[in-house]
């Protein structure tokens, strides 16, 4: 009986062309920013593999050398986009793609695909996700407004609560109706499409799977939301108008302003320092040009660790002095640039963690993090990068240490010293390895989900004809 | 029968408006969308401001401390206290040019910069000028949160392009509808108004109490935001007409909505759909396309290239070396000091040689830039948001185009610190600055440090920054008329249920 039910519904939805044309646009518009993401992905993902295969061979011919030349010269690594950045592409058009791993600096990752985005560029920037997050809930409500405020203004809803036998069974029959016609439009295309170019593209790994069904079950699940209250406040609202600018202005408030207030908020509550503070204090600490009274304390500390009297019985003085520096500096970089990226981290769990006010933010956050494109997957990049970098410059300055040498007799190394370093390769984490802003969303989510399924059931419950 | 006048009913329905709950509370929402967005962007702008008085204070504090460490190396050589590397010391040209050189372009703030958020939350405001990276500044960015950055920041600009209209298809989407919605429109249609005026009417007294309120609810946002309103006035001016003229545009777009006197669902739906499709679905329409017919150069391309490129220059500096002074006659009898003369020096010829074979690339991904820019430049009239949108952020100063010409200045500025110090290191390969009888620390070959010149970013007077925006402004007029005009031609008959 409630398949008949649903079915009829959706029979009445299809009839009303404003409010089912609305739900194919928005549909083919999700598709589109699907298509857009995924075309600049496998674009941007075939050059940055060629470009790395290129650095490898680089790295590999730089010829005879000085091993510390070779830590200055080291190589570019790119950052390949996640599987499902189609799908939603979160943070990823606004951080770095590209780093230089070389000696004394722990570079900024450089290239943001919207740096010099133009304005048109910029405000159409959109992904599936945020389009199914931001806009699917106002093609719901219209949804849910065609289907139960217009019947109870027209009287037919007080008709079809006189012949039901199960009263509750019809208001469950219109939320599966606008829920699933949701769904279906704006979630299963799309996911099918994911499916396909990831196949396609040789993405399609277990972990990339499980990421696109919980991504998808995690937007179905979002539309519950909207589907509900919609019929909700329908059911409720003492007229058709007072419920249309309920939803219209519940929209506005939880889609359009408290995702970006809460933004502007988590800015304010946990600020980060500028940018300026963080490199003057990097350079200040940890400068890769030191002067000649930084160049005397070098070398009292390296007399001490090398228990002699004079400099000249070090092997390779200027050697020992690079890799003191060096590993000076990593220190530093992990308390200042460590500490700065935790606070960003901060931000966002503060973030998430008002999904509670929104759950949109809520719907946000898990998103991201479903599809790999939230700061937490670039940190576990940059972190990956910066260890790669350490392990080339220390195994670099090594060399240069067990090989005595001065100013007239220079050491230098080949090939064989080069290829010790592995080619520097990504593979980004797991599910679940990067949740700290997913939980606190998630817990969200499932705080508005049953607080709208509990209403809704109060609700269908004292309905009467 | 006697219709009534258009001003009799205009003067009814401005008090009758004036007392509806629902037309403050909106407005007072808006407003208060207003001055949070304006607070929010002049507190991201102070913390600019403060970050570019930090670095004056370091470049001084810099400059004093390699004046400090020049009088230490003015001592003799002595076995404990060497020859100072020319890394180390200050006082060689060379070595200062590509190690103690510290100076910075910054972009300071307009006074109406809290209007719109713009590229300032995205694009540097201030750059490092170093005499030798590759053709201006090294890339870099001030680092914003990148989940903020991709949600937007809530700025007075985001108000106004995007919560004003919805705050507009509310007001007109529900007071127009009143009586239809209530069964009262078949009262009206019983007398002898016509449809056109009543519908004429109320959307000007409408019009009438948020216009204006509007207007002032931006200047109270800015007033709160601390922005010095007559230092800016002129832009002010082109803000005000410019939003006023965008009102108008929606209450155009609203009047033809409601031109057949819907139900309030019919016209805040079909007012919706026109606001979803101006604000996400053509932007991102036309993004796509933009960017499938007309791809950006790839930027991982240009690192291959750089790096190629230096590949090439480094494998063969000798020759283009041995080329550069024999083109010069000061250098010519040099050449024997080619193999002697140091990194620094040897940048000086080359980076331009790098430059020169990067230039066809940069040129091309100046090019895309140009043509991107024109393109939303375009789309701007066709899409009004985001013509309004990049209308606010050139009266703001935080537009495109003025960080362009940024980082055009800061290039030219980097070049005049190479036409300054270029030909003091290369002197010194042909004729270096004679050593002192004693051996100092120092080489002494550079003592103009703090007369290096110094970076200047003057504003388009504001006069331009205000006429610029005036044929959008003019548009949108227009544009309001039209559909205002337009709809209310089409408002030739009362609704058939309601008649």
């Amino acid at each position: 009986m409630m398949s008949g039910l649903v079915a009829t519904e959706l029979l009445i939805l299809r009839r009303d062309r404003r409010a089912w044309w609305a739900l194919l646009a928005l549909a083919a518009f999700i598709l589109l920013a699907f298509t857009g993401g995924a075309i600049d992905a496998a674009r941007g993902n075939a050059d940055k593999a060629g470009i790395a295969a290129a650095e490898r061979s680089r790295w590999l011919n730089q010829g005879v050398k000085d091993p510390h030349s070779a830590a200055h010269y080291s190589i570019f690594a790119f950052k390949p986009a996640p599987a499902l950045v189609g799908l939603d592409s979160g943070a990823m058009p606004f951080v770095g793609q590209a780093v230089w791993l070389e000696a004394h600096h722990q570079n900024d990752l450089l290239h943001r695909p919207q740096q010099g985005a133009s304005l048109l560029q910029r405000a159409g920037l959109s992904s599936p996700a945020a389009l199914i997050l931001g806009i699917g809930p106002l093609i719901v409500f219209l949804l849910a407004f065609t289907l139960v405020a217009r019947d109870r203004e027209q009287g037919t809803m007080r008709l079809a609560l006189g012949m039901a036998a199960q009263p509750r069974s019809l208001v469950g029959s219109k939320v599966l109706a606008i829920w699933g016609a949701a769904a279906a439009l704006l979630v299963v295309p799309v996911m099918l499409a994911a499916l396909l170019v990831s196949g396609t593209s040789g993405l399609l790994t277990a972990d990339a799977v499980m990421r696109l069904a919980l991504w998808a079950t995690l937007m179905i699940a979002y539309l519950a939301l909207p589907a509900a209250i919609g019929v909700l406040v329908s059911l409720r609202a003492t007229s058709a108008r007072i419920a249309l600018a309920l939803l219209f202005g519940g929209w506005i408030l939880f889609v359009l302003v408290i995702p970006r207030a809460a933004s502007n908020a988590a800015d304010t509550f946990r600020p980060l320092p500028s940018s300026q503070q963080v490199q003057q204090q990097m350079l200040d600490e940890a400068p890769a040009y030191w002067s000649a009274a930084d160049s005397e304390r070098h070398k009292r500390e390296l007399l001490i660790r090398y228990r002699v009297s004079r400099i000249e019985d070090i092997p390779n003085p200027r050697m020992a002095e690079l890799d003191l520096v060096e590993r000076q500096s990593h220190r530093v970089f992990d308390r200042i640039l460590g500490g700065f990226y935790g606070r960003v981290a901060g931000q966002d769990r503060l973030f998430a963690s008002l999904g509670f006010l929104s759950p949109t933010i809520a719907g946000q956050a898990l998103s991201a993090s479903l599809a790999g494109t939230d700061f937490s997957h670039q940190r576990d990049f940059i972190d990956t990068a910066e260890r790669y970098r350490r392990a080339l410059v220390n195994c670099m300055n090594a060399d240069g240490m067990a090989h005595r040498a001065g100013p007239q007799t220079p050491h230098t190394n080949d090939a064989r010293l080069w290829s010790e370093i592995p080619a520097f390769s990504y593979v980004a984490p797991t599910l679940g390895s990067q949740n700290a802003t997913a939980l606190p969303a998630l817990g969200a989510l499932l705080f508005w989900l049953g607080g709208a399924c509990g209403l809704l059931v109060l609700a269908a419950r004292k309905i009467a004809p | 029968m006697t219709a009534p006048g258009f001003a009799d009913l205009y003067r009814w329905d401005v008090r009758h408006i004036g007392r509806s709950p629902l037309l403050w509370a909106v407005l007072l929402i808006l407003g208060a969308s207003f001055v949070w967005g304006a607070v929010s962007t002049a507190n991201l702008h102070r913390a600019q401001a403060e970050a570019h008085a930090r670095l004056a204070l370091r470049e001084a504090a810099h400059d004093e401390d390699l004046h400090r460490r020049i009088e230490a190396y003015r001592t003799p050589v002595t076995a404990a206290a060497p020859a100072i590397p020319y890394w180390q010391d200050p006082s060689n040209v060379s070595g200062f040019s590509q190690y103690f050189l510290f100076r910075h372009a910054t972009k300071p703030h307009l006074p109406l910069s809290p209007l719109a958020l713009g590229v300032s939350d995205l694009a540097p405001n201030w750059l490092p000028v170093k005499l030798n990276s590759v053709a201006g500044t090294d890339e870099r960015y001030d680092f914003e949160n990148p989940r903020g950055l991709a949600l937007g920041r809530f700025d007075l600009g985001f108000a106004l392009v995007y919560l004003l209209p919805i705050a507009l298809i509310l007001m007109f989407g529900l007071l127009v509808t009143f009586e239809r919605d209530h069964g009262m429109l078949r009262l009206v249609a019983a007398q002898a108004t016509k449809p056109r005026t009543w519908l004429a009417t109320r959307c000007a007294a409408i019009l009438s109490w948020a216009l204006p309120s509007v207007l002032l609810a931006v200047l109270l946002a800015l007033a709160a935001a601390g922005t010095h309103l007559a230092e800016a006035w002129p832009e002010l001016l082109g803000a005000l007409l410019l939003i006023a003229c965008y009102t108008l545009f929606w209450s155009g777009v609203a009047i033809l909505a409601l031109s057949r006197l819907p139900s309030a669902s019919g016209a805040i739906a079909s007012l919706a759909t026109v606001w979803i499709l101006l604000a996400l679905g053509l932007p991102l329409a036309g993004a796509t396309l933009a960017a499938i017919l007309d791809a950006a150069p790839s930027s991982s391309q240009r690192v291959d290239l750089l790096r190629r490129t230096n590949d090439a220059v480094q494998a063969n500096r000798n020759t283009l070396l041995v080329r550069a002074f024999a083109a010069r006659p000061d250098l010519r009898d040099a050449a024997y000091r080619i193999a002697d003369i140091d990194h620094a020096t040897r940048l000086s010829f080359l980076t331009p040689e790098i430059e020169r074979r990067m230039a066809p690339l940069d040129r091309a991904i100046a090019g895309h830039a140009e043509r991107q820019a024109r393109t939303a430049a375009i789309a701007g009239y066709v899409v009004p948001p985001l013509g309004f949108a990049a209308a606010l952020a050139e009266l703001a100063g935080t537009d495109a185009q003025r960080q362009h010409d940024f980082m055009a200045k800061a290039r030219a500025y980097q070049l005049a610190l190479r036409d300054y110090l270029y030909p003091l290191v290369q002197h010194e390969i042909a004729c270096p600055t004679p050593a002192p009888g004693m051996p100092l620390r120092g080489r002494f070959t550079f003592s103009r440090q703090g007369e290096l010149p110094i970076f200047a970013f003057t504003a388009a007077p504001s006069y331009i920054r205000t006429a610029a925006i005036l044929p959008l402004a003019v548009w949108l007029a227009l544009l309001g008329a039209g559909f205002a005009t337009l709809g209310c031609v089409r408002a030739d008959r009362w609704p058939v249920d309601t008649a």
